[in-house]
């Protein structure tokens, strides 16, 4: 059967295809449109699936959307009324984004791919979460939690996810509905903390760990906890639900100060910062006291050793890390994509697996299902730019000229293979450097990612030698795979480990395995052999505001347009030359030197 | 062990010698002992911590002017200030991330009336080198420390005037100057002297007060000084600001006190263009009916069109639009290829010096 995955809409759309239960492309729209966080319904990634695949839309057996538009209707209708007058200036807005395409998909696919209505599909927003987390992971038995800001109606359910023989089952046994998100409880203090909601609640993690949580009591105040082990918001504190504009209230402001203007410059040595970064850090405090709980209870309840997490939320890799420690699981399974993307490869997966009762196959265990690079590409774009590109014999030259340029502090564009499949860069649309120094990281972040100096970077060791650097607990190998564990570098390499280690001794790790990316792999193997420590700085390949880069073309601009200093695409290399200013004639300037000469001439 | 990368330049005037020129005889200059000196009139000029003084003496309008940034540097840094917030309140503007998205990786930028320098360390990135130049000395200070202590290397603050810059003529992919023209006596010969300064095919980024979208702010301004300035209506800035003696001083200042201001249309600086053999390209914020909003390079690529009538009309509606922050609108174009030929009065001037 093929069956194509759409999401869409909200954040990042995406869309993902499997032909006789395996998958055979996933893409974000944003990778091909070229916006990011793009949420418009994803026609281009569509159509890389369906060429990928080869197929026309009319062969599809199904299209599966990943959540149920309706009932999403329903609540925001729900909630207008429940808060009415406070929701009187947002309501229109409500109205006029909800109407308009976000209502009607089945008309919009219809009229998109041609495909009859009884071929249209729709999941539910969370259990594609949940499958999403479940049918990727190599389990067959497992809880499952999913959490994220909120999909229909629930904003955080708890499930469980059966693969026994042909039947597959995922069921959600309870959830949390909105207004009750931990989500939208961490993007409130993602706004409140001047960052930009869905995409600045990585800096909120960073931040955090320069604080202490004085504040955690008055967030519990917030955060109430219930008797079935669930929680309740305040939502005096919140406005989310009935303003459009501001996440929080005043009575917010009462509690931990005026929130950050996002211009104003955020030290977190000074008195103002420290107030910052102590509330971020009570906010992840406590919602990881929660997850953890919730997390314990579950093992309990459903005594099954595999946890599967899945949604938005699930990004958090402190949060994770500690759910991997403290909760009892033996193995927590993190997708590359949790969040909203991801559902389109879990929408697909569940209309396979349960609707359909197709059997079950294991899922391949990695994140590359995007366009495939093509290094021919980048080779004819520097040479119509003028830029000396070279073709490389073979892969043994490559990784050797690009373990030199590391050696020598450079920063090098690598790309290679398929795109990634969720937010993360994981050595296949990579900016790499040595990670050795804390001057190397300014110089990235100055340079390139123009990044708060609280954002750490994060390193990528190959599987084998990760325990030597990093203290991993069992099972946290796994959740290193797609860099979704934050661990504590061994103390006694954090001084050669310095553009990596996070202020409190910490690294959001990514464990390569040689299966999985075997060229990856052998780079950090040969970086280890000439430096003596197998570990690379990994980030992600995209300047700030921009998509993680796909094709080589967009490599190249990104590269021409920052200091990367070298820029490799599967065996193509393409180096800068030397200063601009170096072609300047020092001299007179020609025009005068002219000008005289005919002047003398004349005379 | 792993080496340390050198550092890109190991003295910002070493790159930078090559884009600058003697003011007086428009010679090459060298670096000597701490010093420049003209390889062709053997001028000398100092380079006071780390800005060189490349300045003759000016009229007594533009020593008005001088004296009235001296005194109050324009815009200045808030206290804590770094790298990261500095490109964070740039990105608030579209234009300027519209700006950086079109300006090439290794282009070489001058920013001519760089003020205390913003513009010129945002657009300091990747292999760029930058040259903000300026008639102030303190505002030059300021911005200087600014690149000192976020470690922006590739930028070299001036200190020159435009009539008699020390700016190589014919040197740099982008000329960009905002809010600076306006401010001189004469804006039109000043153009003249700015559009030289880019290479052929270089790019022109001019920002000035529109005639049309500063009429509301010449009414709030003519309320206010009537009032000495004690009562000024509607100025949404100035309202923002109230929190913020400093920052309200000095849009005060900038904005009402401001000794020398002229006001100009698009279709006169069609003209300058045209008069200096600079392509025209478009304008910022777009002078079309309904244009598309501009994404990725398009800022540096041409308008689809290019109507009087739409221009004016345009210019019309910035006095909603734009008079709120001053009324500036930015003219792009593009020196052509050859350079066009000395107009007569020209090259009769440059015969007699």
């Amino acid at each position: 059967m093929k069956i194509l995955g759409i999401s869409a809409h909200y954040h990042d759309s995406a869309a993902a295809l499997l032909v006789d239960g395996m998958p055979v492309a996933a893409v974000q729209e944003e990778r091909i449109s070229r916006r990011k966080n793009d949420a418009a319904f994803p026609v281009g990634a569509i159509e890389y699936c369906l060429n990928q695949a080869g197929l026309e839309p009319e062969e599809l057996d199904a299209v599966v959307f990943y959540e149920k538009p309706m009932l999403k209707f329903e609540r925001i209708l729900t909630m207008a009324l429940r808060e009415w007058p406070r929701t009187f200036s947002s309501f229109p807005h409500a109205m006029k984004s909800t109407l308009g395409e976000k209502l009607w998909v089945k008309g919009l696919i219809k009229s998109w791919l041609g495909v009859p209505s009884d071929k249209i599909l729709f999941s539910e927003h969370h259990r594609s979460h949940a499958a999403a987390a479940m049918l990727t992971a190599p389990t067959r038995d497992a809880a499952i939690l999913t959490a994220d800001g909120v999909g229909e109606w629930a904003a955080l359910t708890v499930g469980r996810g059966k693969r026994a023989g042909a039947k597959v089952e995922v069921d959600l046994l309870r959830e949390i509905r909105f207004p009750h998100s931990l989500g939208m409880l961490y993007s409130t203090f993602t706004a409140f903390l001047g960052f930009p909601v869905n995409e600045g609640e990585y800096k909120v993690m960073g931040l955090a760990s320069y604080g202490s949580p004085r504040f955690a009591d008055r967030v519990r105040e917030i955060v109430e906890r219930t008797e079935d082990g669930g929680f309740r918001l305040d939502m005096r504190y919140f406005e989310y639900h009935t303003n459009a504009k501001r996440s929080f209230s005043n009575r917010l402001i009462d509690v931990f100060g005026p929130p950050r203007a996002p211009w104003e410059p955020l030290d977190p040595t000074s008195t103002e910062g420290r107030r910052f970064a102590d509330v971020a850090s009570s906010v992840q405090h406590v919602l990881e006291e929660i997850l953890v709980e919730m997390c314990t209870r579950l093992r309990k309840e459903l005594d099954v050793p595999d946890l599967c997490l899945g949604g938005g939320v699930a990004l958090n890799g402190v949060c994770n890390a500690r759910i991997l420690r403290e909760s009892g699981f033996e193995r927590v399974f993190v997708p590359p994509a949790p969040g909203d993307a991801g559902c389109a490869l879990g929408a697909a997966l569940l209309a396979d697996r349960v609707f359909f009762g197709n059997p079950d196959r294991d899922f391949p265990d990695h994140p590359y299902w995007g366009p495939a690079l093509d290094p021919q590409e980048l080779f004819r774009v520097a040479r119509e730019d003028g830029l000396p590109a070279e073709e490389l014999p073979n892969d043994d030259v490559v990784l050797d000229r690009v373990v030199r340029e590391l050696q020598a502090g450079k920063i090098v564009g690598w790309m290679d293979g398929r795109t990634e499949f969720g937010p993360r860069a994981l050595g296949n649309r990579s900016i790499l450097s040595a990670p050795h120094t804390a001057e190397q990281r300014d110089r990235l972040n100055k340079s390139i990612k123009f990044r708060e100096e609280f954002r750490p970077f994060a390193p990528a060791v190959p599987t084998e030698h990760a325990s030597t650097y990093f203290e991993l607990p069992p099972g946290g190998h796994r959740l290193g795979r797609f860099m979704s564990g934050v661990f504590p570098v061994r103390p006694e390499h954090r001084d050669r480990l310095a553009a990596v280690t996070h202020v409190d001794g910490t690294a959001r790790l990514q464990t390569v395995d040689r299966d999985v990316s075997p060229r990856f792999h052998a780079l950090l193997e040969a970086y280890g052999r000439k430096s003596g420590l197998p570990v690379l700085l990994n980030t992600s390949f995209n300047l700030a505001g921009e998509p993680i880069v796909n094709r080589a073309v967009e490599g190249y601009s990104t590269f021409r347009r920052c200091a990367i200093d070298m820029l490799v695409a599967g065996r193509c290399v393409v180096t800068k030359r030397a200063d601009r200013t170096a072609e300047i004639d020092s001299g007179a300037p020609e025009e005068e030197a002219g000008l005289n000469a005919k002047e003398e001439a004349a005379e | 062990m792993v080496a340390t990368y050198p550092p890109r330049t190991t003295s910002p005037l070493g790159w930078a010698t090559r884009l600058l020129a003697c003011p007086s005889c428009r010679g090459a200059l060298r670096e000597r002992g701490g010093h420049l000196g003209c390889a062709g009139c053997a001028k000398m000029y100092a380079v006071e911590g780390g800005t060189p003084q490349l300045r003759e003496a000016g009229d007594a309008r533009t020593d008005v002017v001088r004296d009235f940034y001296t005194a109050a540097p324009f815009p200045g840094y808030p206290p804590k200030d770094s790298l990261g917030s500095l490109r964070a309140r740039a990105g608030r503007s579209e234009f300027a991330k519209l700006l950086d998205r079109a300006i090439p990786g290794d282009a070489c930028i001058v920013e001519v009336g760089c003020g205390t320098g913003q513009m010129s360390l945002f657009l300091a990135t990747a292999n760029r080198v930058v040259i903000g130049a300026d008639l102030t000395r303190a505002s030059l200070e300021l911005g200087a420390s600014a690149a000192r202590r976020f470690g922006v290397e590739r930028v070299l603050f001036v200190e020159t005037d435009l009539r008699r810059s020390g700016l190589r003529e014919g040197a740099f992919d982008v000329v960009y100057s905002s809010g600076v023209l306006h401010h001189t006596p004469d804006p039109r010969a000043s153009f003249a002297a700015l559009a030289r300064l880019a290479r052929p095919g270089g790019i022109v980024v001019l920002g000035l007060y529109n005639a049309w979208a500063r009429i509301p702010h010449r009414v709030r301004r003519a309320i206010g000084r009537m009032t000495g300035l004690k009562y000024i209506p509607l100025d949404p800035v100035l309202r923002d600001r109230a929190a913020e003696p400093a920052r309200r001083e000095a849009w005060l200042r900038d904005q009402y006190m401001h000794p020398e201001e002229h006001r100009h249309t698009t279709r006169e600086v069609q003209r300058w263009f045209r008069e200096c053999g600079i392509e025209y390209l478009r304008t910022y914020p777009d002078s079309l009916f309904g244009g598309e909003p501009l994404e990725g390079d398009a800022l540096f690529q041409p308008a689809d069109d290019d109507w009087a009538f739409e221009n004016w009309a345009s210019q019309v509606g910035w006095m909603k639009t734009l008079a709120h922050e001053g009324g500036l609108w930015v003219t792009i174009g593009r020196r052509a290829d050859s350079t066009p030929a000395l107009s007569p009065s020209e090259s009769i001037g440059r015969k007699l010096a």
